[in-house]
């Protein structure tokens, strides 16, 4: 008992206080950009690690946003707006966290695949997973399966995200699926999503994991990894 | 078969009964308000995308094959959500038998930058949707019922400004997403007039601020009284085409007075009759993605029975359906609703 205690003394000093992760919440809630660039610099200013603030402050607020945006208590607007203040904020602390590397659960390499130009889901994933704390190689729309095997290649991510919103370009994502597989000789995980994709899908073309949502994207990342949070 | 009343039904007096909550007569209506073209169906007629949505004969033949072949009581020649978007000044890509259309560039930055043009209906885009109407009418205006179909403003702004920064917009610069509707509802209505004119039934309005996307208090804020002017200055039958789950919502289409709502299997259909409470139609609901094209006819059935009995007053696909959905899973929607109101040893649960 008596050490349990202790650890959780020692926790409660190395993370934010809740009302501290609420002002972060309510920056990345702001329309107002200049919240979140005050914030920070009083944070900067007061000498906390960055990592603190971003692992803690920052990322804490997205588990927030993205928990909400889960129950329907939010909707796309407000997570676009509040990915749009944590870019920002990334933006401001970024040559602070140069300075104090802050380890990244891991590399996400994620695109639309060819022939599909849907963009939105995607872009909720990426920043639903910067969030969360992995460093994201965004490869855009419309990405054809050699530019899928070069960056592969080239960054060893942990984990490759396919997205696709049509019927037709989600049967792309099984010769992606494929060629990874063959060409890589330690593959990453992969996880495919949008809107025609079900489990079923997935199954069948031998995806690592299936997620519905930007917020369940990131569980399972972190399942397949076996990261926490 | 079971005769309920003695309303003698051919389709378009069943769509008709349907879309205003009227008598029931023999069996439930089933239309279109979306596309259900498939290549299945482009093979049948031998008519395929892209053409069909860029010359009005070949617009107007593919889209009496779910009348004629599929057995659908309407017929609605706007496959895509894109005819308006090019008129507008965007830049389309017309895809391909197994690709929609698209929009390849958001023009619209600014209120100011929209370009609305003087000639709207006789942008070639626009035309293609007049003509098709007329053939059909000439060839089928008698028997079965014709849909027009129109983009609200709110999807209108998504082609010309881009999904994102529109919805972002609704949070930091609402006067900007006022200002869009406001210009953009003048193309909603001079499209969907000239649709009635040109011979349409009723117009569907499809305007995605989608239960996924926004809140029931962003559609009440923008766009519902926007719906209630469209609704009052078009004069004709309108039906809304909104998808997502909009179970949260409903009340507020009726309040737009729309006539009827086309909507998905997310929305339980037996909670959906229930709140919209007969003052508005309700048409849908066979669930696309699992159902139409990944199930068998067998589950198409079981589903439309479902609807049927909820108290569905059309029955429908829940949107435009893909591309690869098979032509069984489409016929089977239709045999479902040729056993009447009630089927023999069916049971919805």
């Amino acid at each position: 008992m008596g050490k349990t205690a202790n650890e959780s003394i020692k926790k409660v000093n190395l993370h934010m206080k809740k009302e501290e992760v609420e002002s972060f919440y309510r920056a990345l809630r702001d329309t107002n950009l200049a919240t979140m660039e005050t914030l920070l610099r009083e944070y900067i200013g007061k000498r906390v690690s960055p990592i603190i603030i971003l692992n803690e402050g920052m990322i804490g607020a997205m588990g927030i946003i993205g928990q909400e945006f889960k129950a329907s208590q939010i909707w796309v607007p407000e997570v676009l707006l509040a990915a749009r203040n944590m870019n920002r904020g990334i933006e401001i602390l970024k040559p602070e966290l140069l300075r104090e590397k802050s380890p990244s659960k891991g590399t996400f390499v994620i695109g639309t695949v060819e022939g599909d130009i849907h963009d939105i889901g995607k872009n909720l994933v990426t920043m639903m997973m910067t969030g969360a704390g992995y460093e994201v190689i965004d490869l855009g729309i419309d990405v054809p399966k050699d530019r899928f095997l070069e960056v592969i290649s080239k960054e060893q991510p942990d984990i490759v995200g396919l997205s696709a919103l049509l019927t037709t370009t989600m049967l792309k994502m099984k010769g992606v699926i494929k060629a990874i597989r063959q060409s890589v000789s330690n593959p990453p995980k992969i996880i495919v999503g949008g809107a025609p994709v079900t489990q079923t899908f997935a199954d069948e073309i031998e995806a690592d994991g299936y997620a519905e949502d930007a917020v369940r994207a990131v569980e399972l990342a972190n399942r397949l990894l076996s990261k926490g949070g | 078969m079971r005769m309920e009343s003695g309303l003698r039904s051919t389709p378009k007096r069943r769509f008709l009964s349907g879309l205003f909550g009227g008598r029931k007569g023999d069996r439930i209506s089933v239309a279109n308000p979306t596309s259900i073209v498939s290549v299945e169906l482009m093979e049948k007629t031998g008519v395929y995308f892209p053409e069909a949505h860029l010359d009005p004969s070949k617009m107007s033949e593919l889209a009496a094959g779910g009348y004629e072949i599929l057995g659908f009581d309407s017929i609605m020649p706007e496959f895509s959500v894109q005819q308006e978007a090019e008129a507008l000044g965007c830049i389309v890509d017309w895809g391909s038998p197994t690709m929609m259309p698209d929009a390849k560039t958001h023009p619209a930055k600014e209120v100011d930058q929209l370009k609305i043009p003087e000639n709207l209906l006789e942008k070639p885009s626009i035309q293609v949707v007049l003509r098709a109407l007329e053939i059909l009418r000439r060839n089928h205006g008698d028997h079965a019922a014709l849909i027009g179909k129109v983009m609200g403003p709110w999807t209108l702004s998504y082609h010309l400004a881009g999904v994102q920064d529109f919805l972002l917009w609704t949070l930091i610069d609402p006067d900007k997403v006022r200002g869009f509707l406001d210009r953009l509802k003048e193309v909603t209505i001079t499209f969907a007039k000239a649709q009635l004119q040109a011979g349409a039934d009723v117009v569907v309005i499809a305007d995605h601020a989608t239960g996924d996307l926004v809140s029931p208090k962003t559609y009440q804020d923008f766009l519902l009284p926007v719906h209630q002017e469209l609704n009052q200055r078009i004069g004709g039958p309108t039906i809304l085409h909104l998808c997502g789950n909009c179970s949260d919502r409903l009340r507020l289409f009726v309040e737009a007075h729309f006539d009827a709502y086309h909507f998905e299997w997310q929305v339980e259909a037996k909670m959906a009759v229930q709140v919209v409470n007969h003052e508005m139609s309700l048409i849908g609901n066979i669930a696309n993605k699992n159902v139409l094209f990944g199930g068998t006819p067998e589950d198409v059935y079981k589903q439309a029975r479902y609807s049927i009995e909820a108290g569905v007053d059309i029955l429908a696909p829940e949107c435009a359906v893909p591309l690869q959905t098979p032509l069984a899973n489409l016929k089977a929607i239709v045999e479902a609703a040729k056993e009447g109101y009630v089927a023999q040893g069916f049971s919805p649960d």
